[in-house]
């Protein structure tokens, strides 16, 4: 699966890069809007990453020409303005999704596994790994083809992990991505650590194997 | 004291004691003028007198001169011992039919080998009629003089410090954080002139820094804004190295954490310098129930971890008309804080109307109240946050055109908020 970085700082692509190359993405960075275009020409990109500012220029303007000439891939806008205003009319433009910077690469990885998938599978679609299916439509989860109930944030947060799974994902990245944008985050994980246990036991009584490993103090990493 | 009330009263002060001295002082002198008239009136009477006794000859004619002049007044007496004197005294007046104070002349004469006191009388009623009457003219006019003296400073104080009021007045109504220039009234008189260039110059100087300084932390955010973000995708890229030891990957949180709030605090001041230039001004009609219920699922997780207690009760019409993502910010804030600040088994509780908005928790009461709503205020270290959630609450409000004010009642922390637009209309 391709994926098109269009980032004017080196750093910061470079970062992008490197997270999304674990989860087998072929990476490719632009760095200006000419430079970005003429990739767009030659290749088909599964996921574009797009940043509004650019040195030459407001980056909607790729999305105005993807738009023309119909080839709209997921784009997802990466903006550090967090206008509402950039956010709207690039959501009108037909981006599938916006998140500001700065962002977690956890929550990044995951934004960019779901347009993946929606491009895929034409919304019907199912994340399978090993003996967990999950219904992404129906919101429901199931274990050697047994549903297993879990609450709503304890879903979100089992998407979270599989969708960056083999990477570490920080405790911040988790509570950030459960709060929701609005929420000023706690420094109080308790209740992460509480979501995280009923999770993991809701798992084990239905006999899954344990892939949820905690790193250290740092995070969790689903190991599949 | 108003400046107008102290140069007026100073006039006033004056012309009543001019007036409460005066007035007596001229009367007195009034009466001594009319007695000292009177007397020499007498005096003549009493010429006329002698020169008359010559021509009574007998008891008759002394009884007809008795009758033609009623002003003389003679009585017979054992012995001529009586001095001349003059003094006022309290008489019946045939003619006014009723007692007046009368100037009488008394003398002892002999008259045809007989001893008579005799007594020269004159009514002082006119005189005294004329004296009020004299002095209540006099008293009208002073009176008059004062209330129209005091009348004309009044006015001319006022039009002379006219200029002064209305630079007083743009003054208070100045606000330096508003992008407008401070404009003063134009004035002939020099001194007005110059304090007005004095205050402009000054608050143009300080305008200038306040638009400054409000730039450097905008663009500082701002610029902090990448690196930082560079910083944390670094930081989780190293969290992700398969031979992290745990004394490694204890750094690596330490260091996550910090940027963390770093990241978070510089947020919030972008935050509160955008809500200072005015970005979110369109507004619109928003359900304030269903904001509350909004911001009370996002914090969910953490109420529950502490087993709060929330009581919320938000009327259902309660319609406040805002901008959406500054009354989000504001009811989120507002609730974040309240559950932030309540100690486990707390509570927690919400009232709203389409007028207010009444959030209160439990808790011990506050050492520095006053300073609430300041940035960077935290009253305990141990509670984590930015510091700056209130402020930004604070500034929205402002922006809103919301009054928001806290008290501690009743044990417990209360933040009300009212939304003046909605309730005007």
């Amino acid at each position: 699966m391709k994926v098109l970085i269009v980032e004017d700082e080196h750093e910061m692509s470079k970062s992008i890069m490197q997270y999304l190359r674990q989860e087998s993405y072929v990476c490719e960075v632009a760095s200006t809007i000419d430079s970005a275009e003429e990739k767009i020409m030659l290749h088909d990109y599964d996921c574009i990453l797009l940043d509004i500012t650019l040195p030459d220029g407001n980056g909607l303007t790729i999305l105005e020409k993807l738009k023309k000439e119909g080839k709209l891939e997921g784009v997802i806008i990466i903006s550090a303005k967090n206008s509402i205003d950039d956010k709207i009319k690039g959501l009108n433009l037909g981006a599938d999704d916006y998140l500001p910077k700065p962002f977690h690469l956890a929550e990044l990885g995951a934004r960019v596994s779901a347009v993946i998938r929606r491009k895929r599978f034409d919304g019907n679609n199912t994340i399978k790994v090993h003996e967990i299916t999950i219904d992404l439509l129906a919101k429901s989860v199931s274990v050697y083809g047994k549903s297993v109930e879990l609450t709503r944030k304890e879903y979100d947060l089992l998407i979270f992990l599989v969708s960056n799974k083999n990477r570490v994902v920080t405790k911040n990245a988790i509570a950030e991505h459960l709060s929701g944008d609005e929420a000023e985050v706690f420094d109080n994980f308790d209740f992460l650590y509480s979501h995280m246990k009923n999770l993991k036991k809701k798992l084990s009584e239905a006999s899954c194997t344990d892939y949820i490993k905690t790193i250290y103090g740092l995070g969790y990493k689903f190991e599949a | 004291m108003k400046l107008l009330t102290r140069t007026v009263r100073n006039y006033l002060i004056y012309s009543t004691l001019l007036v409460l001295l005066f007035t007596p002082l001229f009367y007195y002198s009034i009466h001594q003028l009319f007695i000292h008239d009177m007397d020499k009136v007498l005096l003549a009477h009493k010429k006329d007198f002698y020169g008359s006794i010559n021509n009574i000859n007998s008891l008759d004619d002394l009884e007809l001169f008795h009758l033609m002049n009623e002003e003389f007044v003679l009585e017979q007496v054992e012995n001529l011992q009586i001095g001349d004197s003059i003094f006022t005294v309290d008489l019946y007046d045939n003619g006014a039919e009723r007692w007046a104070p009368h100037r009488v002349y008394q003398s002892g004469v002999q008259i045809l080998g007989k001893n008579f006191r005799l007594q020269i009388r004159e009514s002082m009623l006119s005189n005294s009629e004329l004296i009020s009457a004299v002095m209540i003219i006099q008293l009208l006019m002073l009176t008059l003089l004062l209330v129209g003296l005091s009348i004309i400073n009044h006015n001319l104080a006022k039009t002379i410090w006219g200029p002064f009021y209305s630079i007083l007045d743009r003054l208070k109504k100045y606000r330096i954080d508003e992008d407008t220039e401070l404009v003063l009234p134009a004035s002939t008189t020099a001194e007005f002139r110059e304090l007005s260039a004095a205050i402009k110059h000054l608050v143009d100087r300080s305008r200038a820094a306040y638009q400054d300084q409000k730039e450097f932390a905008e663009n500082a955010s701002h610029e902090l804004g990448t690196p930082l973000a560079i910083c944390r995708t670094k930081l989780e890229l190293l969290a992700q190295t398969k031979e992290l030891t745990e004394e490694q990957a204890g750094l690596v949180e330490s260091l996550l954490e910090a940027t963390e709030r770093i990241s978070r605090l510089n947020r919030n001041l972008v935050l509160l310098s955008k809500i200072e230039n005015r970005q979110f001004f369109d507004s619109e009609k928003i359900d304030l129930s269903a904001v509350v219920t909004k911001a009370t699922e996002a914090y969910k997780g953490q109420v529950e971890e502490k087993r709060i207690f929330i009581k919320s009760s938000v009327a259902p019409n309660a319609i406040v008309n805002a901008n959406p993502a500054l009354l989000e910010l504001i009811i989120f804030n507002i609730i974040s804080n309240a559950i932030r600040h309540t100690p486990e088994d707390g509570t927690v509780i919400i009232q709203g109307s389409k007028a207010f908005i009444n959030v209160a928790n439990t808790g011990p009461p506050l050492q520095s109240p006053e300073k609430i709503f300041q940035r960077f205020h935290r009253e305990s270290r141990n509670v984590l946050g930015s510091g700056l959630g209130l402020s930004i609450v604070k500034k929205a409000c402002e922006a809103s055109g919301f009054s928001i004010e806290y008290r501690y009642h009743s044990d417990m922390h209360q933040f009300k908020i009212v939304f003046a637009n909605s309730s005007a209309s």
